[in-house]
């Protein structure tokens, strides 16, 4: 199996379509997707021997590292459920990896925006993966050569060793930040994808899934960063792998 | 809150489940977690119950067993449960219980006596102590594997030590051997496993779906395992890769092919 795909999820109603973009987006590399959320996949997924699915109330931090847990690709990289994804996009980012070590992971390009206008991707936005680029991440302990990557395609065996994500976070983004910079002052080196691999159309805060992510960020998610970025001493980077069991098996802010 | 107690279930009679699940209730009153192995989904009435999990796999029971494992949060932990069957009402805290009261040693065990009849017609037919040991159940050489040593079918162990011995061996496809196999690993590692007072399941066995396992555990399983245990017991193999699930066919071949 060459790569590990997973979808944290709350609407199984867009897996088929994601399944189908991401069948066409591997190319011939072998895949399986591990779905993780409440609800059993729909009827069309259910016989797909490599759509696997593990039923999850958690946070989209745990719910993802439950199904990483599962995993048995290479590599591993995640979509989240909104996302529109490139036809062949993936098997560039694999044709890469598979002449590097496991020291090196990709970038996985996307664009965000209303409407799908976001500009991420192009090659003038290249300070959009930089994290000292932004407001947020001027931090004491980043590096201001350290880049981001909340879409990300890690070598699996790498990405357990560096912990996967730190599930005390609830949102994957800052905690993938977190993991890029233990990979990159690890000896880690991050490549662009060749091109965008994915776009989503985004509003910051919108409707009431939106107001959970909000919640997320403000109340705990930033307040942690922040703690461990910009404390007087330096963050151990120490979290492991199983960590998710440690997190709530129940989202309240979610799953009220 | 966690569980306390993870319950693993390969599980295909989706019609079983709501009174299997309500045969755990009655059956403990801490928190549990049942994690099935399917490839089916849970009835709707059993939608609402944050403490079921479920991993879809249409693999053999013992790779779905192995694969929902991987999911345990309990700190102790009923390796398989058999979707034919149900909880005797208190028995797994009353086994709990004694488990509990050996220690915080993880290699303690506590092995249950289960009754089997169609369609529950004898629910107290309890077998004599012998029967649950291995040289009877599953005719192994007293020079190799101790004649005192208990079948694993029904047992209750510390989930930290089942998961540190990685689990099933795949190889395995049905629950019969995979559970002899870890077993052997087992005790031959020193668990300390004991017989327990308290009965813990009742089977019915009048499934009509029964002979995809009679076949694999007849013609597969039975060979592997005798072979394996034929000459010694290579402790240097007692454990094993939890993910070796990885390595057995992610069709069950006899089920769902």
């Amino acid at each position: 199996m060459k790569i590990s795909i997973i979808l944290p999820s709350i609407s199984p109603d867009k897996w088929v379509n994601l399944f189908e973009m991401i069948k066409k987006s591997v190319g011939d590399y072998t895949f399986e997707v591990l779905a993780s959320g409440p609800s059993f996949p729909p009827i069309e997924l259910q016989k797909e021997i490599n759509f696997r699915y593990i039923r999850e109330f958690s946070s989209p931090s745990r719910s993802f590292m439950a199904a990483a847990n599962l995993a048995i690709g290479k590599y591993i990289m995640w979509f989240p459920d909104d996302s529109i994804i490139a036809e062949g996009a993936i098997k560039q980012c694999l044709d890469i990896l598979e002449e590097k070590g496991k020291k090196n992971a990709i970038i996985s390009l996307y664009s965000e925006g209303p409407n799908f206008s976001g500009t991420q991707h192009l090659e003038s936005e290249r300070w959009y993966w930089t994290a000292y680029n932004h407001a947020d991440q001027k931090l004491r302990w980043i590096n201001k050569d350290w880049k981001i990557a909340p879409l990300f395609i890690y070598n699996l065996e790498e990405f357990k060793d560096l912990g996967g994500l730190d599930c005390s976070f609830y949102h994957i983004n800052m905690n993938a930040h977190s993991l890029a910079f233990r990979f990159q002052s690890e000896g880690g080196s991050f490549h662009f994808s060749p091109t965008r691999v994915s776009a989503t159309d985004w509003r910051p805060w919108v409707g009431s899934e939106g107001e959970v992510i909000r919640i997320a960020y403000e109340t705990n998610d930033l307040p942690k960063y922040k703690k461990m970025w910009d404390s007087e001493t330096p963050p151990t980077l120490d979290w492991k792998f199983d960590n998710w069991k440690e997190a709530s098996v129940y989202w309240e802010l979610r799953f009220k | 809150m966690k569980p306390e107690i993870s319950i693993i279930m390969p599980a295909i009679r989706t019609d079983n489940w709501i009174k299997v699940y309500e045969s755990i209730q009655n059956s403990t009153s801490r928190n549990f977690e049942l994690i099935i192995g399917s490839p089916y989904d849970l009835p709707a009435e059993l939608r609402g119950y944050k403490n079921i999990k479920i991993v879809k796999d249409w693999g053999s029971p013992t790779r779905a067993s192995q694969i929902a494992s991987m999911l345990i949060e309990g700190k102790y932990v009923f390796p398989t449960y058999s979707d034919d069957s149900i909880f005797i009402k208190n028995a797994i805290d009353e086994n709990l219980n004694l488990l509990i009261s050996f220690g915080e040693c993880i290699k303690n065990a506590v092995v249950c006596k289960y009754s089997e009849s169609q369609n529950y017609s004898a629910p107290t037919r309890y077998q004599d102590d012998d029967y649950y040991k291995l040289i009877n159940a599953y005719k192994t050489n007293p020079e190799i594997v101790n004649k005192d040593w208990w079948i694993y079918n029904t047992v209750f162990m510390h989930s930290e030590y089942f998961l540190n011995m990685g689990g099933f061996d795949c190889r395995f496809q049905a629950c019969p051997y995979s559970h002899a196999d870890l077993a052997i690993r087992c005790q031959s590692d020193g668990a300390n496993a004991v017989m327990s007072n308290h009965p813990i399941i009742m089977c019915d066995h009048n499934q009509s779906d029964h002979m995809p396992i009679e076949i694999s555990q007849i013609y597969e399983d039975a060979p592997v395992f005798n072979h394996k245990y034929s000459k010694e017991i290579d402790k240097t193999k007692n454990k094993i890769d939890l993910m070796n699930w990885r390595s057995a066919p992610s069709v069950w071949k006899h089920r769902f092919a």
